[in-house]
């Protein structure tokens, strides 16, 4: 009676299975699993390119291949194309890199994130072979094409930042100083919105490293006060934008006129907001410093 | 069977339980049920992100977790959650009423009567609702317990020394959280242990099968809290793997979780088969005596 019960149950449960897994015939989990494995040795031959033979590369590129042919329609086909050309970036096949990547880019011309991505892969084909002119072109390509995507939105930094890691520091400097001019132009051209948003934070990042610390303050004051609801200030987001209005006041500025300035100006505009006692809090703390004649030496401190 | 206080008649029990289990294959048939009832609603559950169960499930996953557990392989790091939140109405509706089966083909055969399934499952309806009852005090009481832990871990976490006894209480009350609410789960189990036999097979009511219990258990704890235990350590290995499977990243494949809650209840079920066969042939042979 056991064995028998044991066996129909089993039975039941195996059916309503193959029931359940044909009804979703076709659907995206099954994709999303076979990206999934394809990814974990992704990850792993990325880990160590050098020690793995070419016939792994060409076994997974098989497999994302596979993917894009089962699931022509499906949103992951476009990662899968991605992964395949990130894989000839790892393996450094940078010609096979641009020819997949612009293969993809004529067959999805409409998707601008996609695209923007698709050349980013394409940028980073050129960095890796030692091009960083090409590698800028490709980069400012992407500036200029998909501006409010957000990769376009931090190419400008990006490629500040790759300047300074090749040490060409006058290109740094000069890139620094258009990525600024690119999101002053973006936040004026896209008030109120998150374009905006974004291009103040990255604003905000390019004043820190040009140690343009007045007017990175005062941007970080500006993020503050204009985006004060809960969707745009997160517990996270409020908690850095503090701590880096504190940090450059005290220690760089050395002056705590602007945060009280900043933290009183929210409170008016804002007289509702559950932030305001934390800032109430702060101020009069930065009250207490003026009062003192405190300042924060870091040479000796500690 | 002589009660004999000491480790050997312990073991003895147990070693008679398993094997009247192997020997009469019907007192197992109600387990046999419990577990596929639970894996039938974890298969159900599995499919939860899936057309076409997502039609009712995705919403609800979407507002309590987020669109990502939609997606493969986070559902696979919900599907214990999920299946964590129905365990507790099933054991109490369905598998309550099955080990009281079990329980009433134990006594039968005991008496050498034959008995069938249909037969035994007719008994235990009539104390159903009783069966019901306990099993949710059971559960009440695990939870307050776990809530008074739950406090003692608050506390542990506001101690700051990285050495020394203080550091080492933190490590063990944070550390052996899962071996806690084991414990917890194992002298719950054994303080309500008597209750579903006296509910079933003198059909006393609920105050008078509680005093009984308490005066059983009292009188040979350790004893009873043993057939507890021991067979709940087969737990221990579950337990251990489920507390290193912190997340993907160390190269763990999402399918050994849903392997693992597998595993979780087929053990589980073993258990509550050895340790209700034995608590019930101890009980038997303690009224003969």
């Amino acid at each position: 009676m056991i064995k028998r019960s044991i066996l129909i149950f089993t039975s039941i449960l195996t059916v309503v299975y193959g029931i359940l897994t044909f009804l979703d015939r076709g659907g995206e989990y099954q994709v999303e699993q076979m990206i999934w494995k394809a990814n974990e040795k992704f990850h792993e031959i990325a880990r160590d390119p050098a020690a793995v033979p070419d016939q792994s590369f060409d076994q997974l590129s098989r497999q994302y291949q596979k993917i894009i042919e089962k699931f022509p329609k499906s949103p992951l086909a476009k990662k899968a194309y991605l992964a395949i050309g990130r894989l000839y970036l790892v393996q450094k096949d940078f010609p096979k890199t641009r020819l997949v990547m612009e293969k993809v880019l004529q067959r999805y011309p409409d998707d601008q994130d996609f695209s923007a991505e698709c050349l980013t892969v394409i940028g980073k084909s050129y960095e890796l072979a030692g091009d960083p002119v090409n590698a800028v072109k490709v980069y400012t390509g992407i500036m200029t094409q998909y501006p409010v995507t957000d990769i376009g939105l931090s190419t400008p930094l990006y490629i500040a930042n790759y300047y300074k890691s090749i040490n060409q520091n006058n290109k740094f400097m000069s890139a620094y100083n258009s990525a600024i001019s690119h999101y002053k132009t973006l936040s004026a051209k896209y008030p109120n919105s998150s374009t905006d948003l974004k291009s103040l934070r990255l604003l905000a990042n390019c004043y820190i490293e040009m140690k343009m610390w007045n007017e990175a303050v005062e941007t970080f004051g500006q993020i503050l006060i204009s985006y004060p609801s809960k969707a745009d200030l997160t517990p996270q987001r409020a908690n850095l934008i503090l701590k880096s209005i504190n940090t450059i006041s005290t220690i760089q500025l050395k002056n705590y006129d602007i945060p009280i300035r900043i933290y009183q100006n929210f409170i008016d505009q804002h007289p509702q907001h559950g932030l305001n006692k934390v800032l109430h809090e702060m101020i009069k703390s930065f009250n207490l410093l003026r009062i003192k004649g405190v300042e924060v030496d870091t040479k000796n401190a500690g | 069977m002589n009660k004999h206080k000491n480790n050997k008649s312990l073991i003895s029990l147990l070693r008679s339980s398993i094997e009247i289990l192997f020997h009469k294959p019907l007192i197992f048939y109600p387990y046999v049920i419990s577990i596929f009832i639970q894996l039938f609603v974890l298969e159900i559950l599995y499919f939860a992100p899936r057309y076409p169960l997502s039609l009712f499930f995705a919403p609800l996953i979407r507002q309590f977790w987020g669109e990502m557990f939609l997606h493969f392989p986070f559902n696979l790091l919900l599907l214990p959650v999920l299946f964590q939140y129905v365990k507790t109405p099933i054991y109490i509706i369905s598998s309550s009423y099955l080990i009281g089966i079990a329980i009433i083909i134990i006594a039968a055969i005991n008496e050498d009567q034959t008995i069938s399934f249909k037969s035994a499952a007719k008994k235990v309806l009539p104390r159903y609702i009783h069966l019901i009852f306990i099993t949710s005090i059971s559960y009440s009481l695990f939870y307050g317990f776990s809530q008074l832990y739950g406090l003692v871990i608050k506390r542990a976490f506001i101690i700051h020394s990285e050495t020394g006894i203080f550091y080492l209480i933190k490590r063990i009350v944070l550390d052996g959280t899962p071996f806690f609410s084991l414990l917890i789960s194992v002298f719950v189990s054994t303080l309500l242990v008597f209750m579903m036999p006296l509910l079933l097979l003198e059909k006393k009511n609920l105050f008078a099968a509680f005093w009984t219990n308490l005066k059983k258990v009292i009188k040979s704890f350790w004893f009873v809290l043993g057939i507890v235990l021991l067979p709940t350590l087969l737990y221990l290995p579950v337990l251990l793997l489920s507390s290193n499977l912190s997340s993907f990243g160390n190269g763990v494949a999402p399918e050994i979780r849903m392997s693992l809650t597998i595993a979780n209840i087929l053990i589980i079920v073993i258990i509550d088969a050895i340790v209700y066969t034995a608590i019930t042939l101890y009980y038997l042979f303690d009224q003969e005596n």
